[in-house]
């Protein structure tokens, strides 16, 4: 029943040519139920198949690389959380392992792998609040206030110990701002558990449902030439089968020392996507429990670290693995408390680029599945 | 005959889906609700949760411990903090007698905890803060130190 | 001077033939007291049955969606929240209703009218129990059909007369989405008319005195169950409307009491989908001990709870799925069951 093709021969003949009669324009977003923020799509229809969809970004530019760039290294800590919303303690995690490269700052092992569980929680978070929220693109409301459930376990985890439900500002140079106590172990134990028999009910509820199968199959298939093409990374890029994951590449934080897969897909299309994702929220859980077993005592913060970081003249590059992808830190000191030029390379907005190939001659349901399934947060894109 | 065969299971198989679709949300119907109606019902806050910054009250001390130094005020990312300290006596140390913040730029980063070098400051309790106008989110940290019901924490 | 343009002059005639014929006015009430006044009580009740039946379905929306979703939905006003859809009423009565300036006026005006008075019509022939009904029409099942059928139409003039292109859209998916559906649900409903052999809702009912239809029409059952929710844009079918895509679909521009009549219409098909599937497959007001009335009610109400799950538990279809599934499995197989009825009747017979 997947294979709905309802358009003729020669209408696919003009799509693939452009050169269609009546066609017209249809601006998607910035304020639509389906892009998630202040995303524009403008899309060329020919009835209901799509010419041309063309992303507009920048509604929501509100400069962060400008402002790190006038403000002291630690001042930098609060934006870090508002660059993805869903992800801000993965960024902060980042941006702080990155200025300690810069300064030559140690972390204490215990910092380390609390740095790990608390930025797993938060991968584990995101994917879930996209697995509630494309599932609501594709029209299915009730699995979004499931995943609520589990994912407000991981808000009262990480208020325990953060003090914030979304805009963590956790870590810092050198450490964390506070240390975790058993509640946090205990507490984060269970939540594992429960996750794990979670998974079983949104298997029955989604995975196998026809609907969601004839939604997702097949639909914006990305081979792994056009995905390196365009510089997927993420989720996006392992349904295509490229097993590419910066926390076993470059491994940072302690990703060296625990044991788990990098699952991929093979087709690159929706469905592929929804499942690496599940199966990357297992991996996590798995991370999980590694780290929680062999967290380590000792100081959770280097007290060394001085008020006012000036680091040496010199440059930074940290990679580092968000939900959404591969994002890149780039910083350069010139010996004075503020840094001279920040950079961040996002994984969204490389992700966003291939929709308008992608969704050439699909229909705009699809469009919307697409987009769904990459997973994007707009925040990010235009920093 | 292979595509007839495959027709019906498609039919079967998809229809079966569906059954268990509804299995999964009839069960979580009967179960009891887990939500709570917030505004009548609310639940306890985790006492690491981070509001707005206040001045530490401890017990069996009258006073608050700010000094005036302005390292919080230099500390701050957005600029929210505005102190102003006087010396009660010739000779004495400054003591702070206005310390106000501007709650709605406050991104509650709580750098100025961290630089306190007197650890005069701590985050409040406080959550669910709306105002009627800009200038109420002006909090004067002082004055809300000597009202009788500041709380005792910590 | 014509005797049209004298209203005297026609007076006149008028008590000329009064005078000349004292049954006149023994006529005229009769009539008026059969007709007019039946009519107009019908009207009235019809009116109140659909505009309570819509506040009780959508409090039963708010809370079946709630539990599902395990939280306690709608608690503030009145007991349990249940005066929230009456207050709700309320604020879309008060509501300004806006007319936006680029649209056609006079179709955008008529359109949510279009769309509610066939539901109205429709109510005539339901049979809610042996003595409870207005009209028991010959051709009962066929004036629901018809009527019902014109629906699309009202959603049609609404796309279009608002001058959006997400309610052009959403209207023109409704219209082939409603003439693909309306095969599958005719053929289905055709197998039980053959071994009823009648189209009028009284006999159909009696004829399931024995054994329902849904016992031994199951395809058929299935297939008008699914095709009638498709019918009344419910979700998993509600791609006119589509919420993720198409914003509100056709009535995106619509605010007030005229978005009231849609939704009103909506809920109302819901039940009298429900009410024909129950009159059609689950034998009308049959049942014991209990009053034909509350049979009929609670075998409704039980369908409509499932429809309202349907729409808290699945994603939507695609548009060509949609179309999929009526063309190529909805209708080849309503066929072959019609076929496969007609014939073992033809054979018994």
């Amino acid at each position: 029943m997947t294979d709905g093709n309802i358009t003729s021969l020669e209408t696919e003949q003009k799509i693939s040519q452009g050169l269609t009669e009546q066609t017209f324009w249809l601006n998607m977003g910035p304020q639509h139920p389906a892009t998630h923020g202040v995303l524009r799509v403008v899309l060329h229809l020919d009835g209901e198949r799509v010419v041309e969809a063309e992303p507009v970004i920048g509604y929501i530019h509100r400069g962060h690389e400008r402002m790190g760039e006038t403000r002291g290294y630690a001042q930098f800590i609060p934006n870090n959380s508002r660059m993805d919303y869903l992800a801000g303690l993965i960024y902060n995690h980042a941006y702080c392992a990155a200025v300690e490269k810069l300064a030559g700052i140690d972390v204490p092992p215990r910092a380390e792998y609390i740095r790990c569980i608390t930025s797993e929680l938060n991968r584990l978070a995101s994917h879930l609040l996209w697995l509630g929220a494309y599932l609501m693109d594709l029209g299915a409301f009730t699995p979004f206030l499931y995943i609520w459930e589990e994912r407000e376990k991981i808000n009262d985890i990480l208020n325990h110990v953060t003090g914030s439900r979304l805009t963590y500002a956790y870590n810092r140079f050198g450490g964390v701002h506070k240390d975790v106590d058993d509640d946090f172990i205990s507490w984060t134990r269970a939540y594992v558990k429960r996750q794990r028999k979670r998974f079983k009910m949104y298997n029955r509820l989604v995975t196998g449902n026809v609907i969601f199968q004839n939604r997702t199959v097949g639909v914006g298939a990305i081979t792994p030439e056009q995905a390196l093409n365009y510089g997927l990374t993420g989720p996006c890029l392992r349904a295509c089968g490229v097993e590419y994951d910066i926390r076993k590449k470059e491994p940072y934080a302690v990703y060296s020392e625990v044991d788990f897969d990098i699952p991929t897909g093979s087709n690159g299309d929706a469905f592929d996507r929804y499942s690496v994702r599940l199966a990357e929220m297992e991996q996590s859980l798995r991370i999980i429990e590694q780290c929680l077993d062999r967290l380590p005592g000792g100081a959770y913060i280097n007290d060394n670290v001085p008020q006012y970081l000036a680091p040496d003249s010199g440059d930074v590059f940290f990679a580092f693995e968000s939900p959404r992808g591969e994002t890149n830190i780039f910083m350069v000191s010139d010996g004075s408390r503020i840094p001279y030029r920040m950079h961040w390379k996002t994984p969204s907005y490389s992700n966003l680029s291939i929709l308008a190939e992608i969704a050439r001659g699909q229909f705009i349901a699809d469009v919307v599945s697409i987009m769904g399934s990459f997973d994007l947060v707009i925040p990010e894109i235009d920093k | 005959m292979k595509a007839v065969i495959k027709y019906f299971r498609d039919i079967i198989v998809g229809g079966w889906s569906l059954v268990l679709g509804y299995t999964v949300t009839l069960s979580e119907f009967f179960k009891p609700i887990i939500t709570v109606q917030y505004p009548r019902v609310k639940l306890e806050m985790d006492p690491a949760y981070r509001g707005h910054i206040e001045l530490v009250k401890l017990p069996g001390e009258d006073g608050h411990f700010c000094l005036a130094c302005g390292t919080c005020e230099r500390a701050c990312p957005s600029n929210v903090i505005k102190i102003q300290g006087v010396k009660p006596k010739a000779g004495a140390g400054k003591v702070g007698i206005m310390y106000l913040i501007d709650f709605s730029r406050c991104s509650l980063c709580g750098l100025c905890v961290d630089v306190c070098p007197v650890d005069a400051l701590r985050h409040s309790m406080e959550y669910d803060l709306a105002f009627t106008s800009r200038w109420d989110n002006v909090i004067d940290l002082v004055a809300r130190f000597n009202e009788p019901q500041a709380q005792e924490r910590g | 001077m014509s005797p049209i343009s004298d209203p005297g002059f026609l007076l006149t005639i008028l008590t000329q033939a009064v005078e000349r014929e004292p049954g006149f006015w023994n006529w005229a009430f009769h009539w008026f007291s059969q007709e007019i006044v039946v009519a107009v009580i019908g009207l009235l009740l019809i009116i109140a049955f659909v505009t309570i039946n819509a506040i009780g379905l959508i409090y039963a929306e708010l809370k079946i969606a709630g539990h599902i979703q395990r939280r306690p939905a709608t608690m503030e006003v009145g007991w349990h929240g249940f005066l929230q859809p009456v207050m709700d009423a309320a604020k879309l009565l008060v509501k300004e209703a806006m007319t936006p300036t680029a649209v056609n006026r006079p179709l955008f005006l008529a359109a949510p009218v279009i769309v509610f008075l066939p539901v109205l019509i429709s109510f005539i022939v339901l049979p809610f129990s042996e003595k409870l009904i207005v009209r028991d029409l010959n051709l009962g099942l066929l004036l629901i059909f018809a009527f019902s059928a014109l629906n699309v139409i009202g959603i049609l003039i609404a796309g279009w007369a608002s001058n959006n292109k997400y309610s052009l859209l959403g209207a023109l998916r409704s219209v082939s989405q409603n003439i693909a559906y309306e095969i599958p649900i005719l053929l289905s409903a055709m197998s039980v008319v053959v071994m009823a052999n009648s189209l009028k809702m009284s006999e159909l009912v009696a004829a399931q005195d024995k054994i329902w239809f849904f016992i031994i029409q199951p395809l058929a059952a299935i297939i008008f169950f699914v095709a009638t929710t498709a019918e009344t844009n419910r979700l998993p079918f509600d791609i006119p409307e589509a919420e993720g895509e198409l914003v509100a679909g056709f009535h995106s521009e619509y605010s007030g009491m005229r978005f009231a009549l849609f939704f009103l219409a909506e809920y109302s098909n819901m039940f009298i989908v429900s009410a024909v599937f129950v009159t059609l497959f689950l034998g009308g007001w049959h049942g014991p001990i209990l009053p034909g009335l509350i049979w009929f009610l609670l075998k409704v109400y039980i369908l409509v709870f499932i429809v309202i799950v349907a729409r808290w538990t699945f994603p939507r279809l695609r548009f060509d799925q949609l179309m999929t599934l009526a063309w190529k499995v909805l209708i080849p197989l309503s066929l072959a069951n019609l076929l496969v009825t007609a014939l073992v009747i033809k054979l018994v017979r």
